[in-house]
């Protein structure tokens, strides 16, 4: 099947993305292209994706804070319409969205990923605008590209692994 | 002087069947007067490890800021279709 590529309308925000996730308490990740340039790539990323919790208290506030932004099922037909509650994440697990801040991908699960309590303890804490962020660990943003396997990805990985190396040679010279 | 293999194992070699162990390929050259040298080098990937420094330096608000400017810019410049609008 030949893709068809195209271009979202604008670049995800981040902060306004990210913002209600944070001030609902939503235990999430932040992974894919936003969390490599967060590590430091050069990469452009036109979308947002986090992995999120799948307990039944965090889907709750995970709706609020979708709420909050304002999303809709990113390609899906308008009717009937998308019910955004507890039971509706619940039923699914990934979820590609559209919103006024950019286009938005929530998901429970990623190709390449190990369990979700594994990338937290891994992931790293960045401050991004005034907050306190969980961000993918660098290795583990390498396996998901490596999993991932479009050109795109294998170019990505090999970006990756230089980060890393540079993130390694960094913190030897701050020890 | 023979390689410490045998004759059909070099020749599975010689039409391209199988690939020798190092230690075979050692052997094999050893016995035709020369010595392996084997060596690693850096792959060369296309990355420019400059950007990255650069981008190292930056903050983790200022490296989504830059790439959310960036991948603007590329939506803005490129002739690819977009996709619905909010």
């Amino acid at each position: 099947m030949t893709e068809t590529r195209s271009l979202p309308a604008k670049a995800p925000e981040a902060d306004k993305l990210l913002g209600p996730l944070l001030a609902h308490g939503v235990d999430f990740v932040l992974i894919g292209g936003q969390a490599g340039i967060s590590h430091g790539s050069s990469y452009p990323s036109y979308d947002l994706d986090v992995l999120y919790a799948r307990d039944r208290d965090n889907v709750v506030r995970l709706v609020a804070a979708l709420e909050e932004i304002g999303v809709r099922l990113r390609g899906a037909p308008k009717d009937p319409p998308f019910v955004l509650d507890a039971r509706s994440i619940e039923n699914g697990a990934n979820f590609t969205f559209i919103t006024p801040y950019g286009d938005f991908d929530v998901l429970a699960d990623a190709a390449g990923m190990p369990s979700y309590a594994e990338l937290k303890s891994a992931a790293v804490e960045q401050e991004a605008f005034g907050h306190l962020i969980k961000v993918a660990s660098i290795d583990h943003l390498i396996a998901m590209k490596r999993a991932a396997g479009r050109t795109k990805d294998k170019l990505m990985v090999e970006e990756y692994i230089v980060i890393a190396d540079e993130q390694k040679r960094l913190g030897k010279a701050n020890e | 002087m023979r390689a410490s293999t045998t004759q059909s194992a070099i020749s599975r070699i010689e039409r391209d069947r199988v690939s020798p162990s190092v230690e075979t390929l050692r052997e094999l050259l050893y016995l035709l007067g020369e010595d392996l040298e084997l060596g690693a080098l850096r792959r060369d990937s296309g990355i420019d490890r400059t950007l990255n420094a650069r981008n190292l330096v930056l903050t983790a608000t200022e490296r989504l800021d830059y790439g959310m400017s960036f991948a603007n810019q590329v939506i803005a410049n490129s002739p690819l279709p977009r996709r619905e609008a909010w």
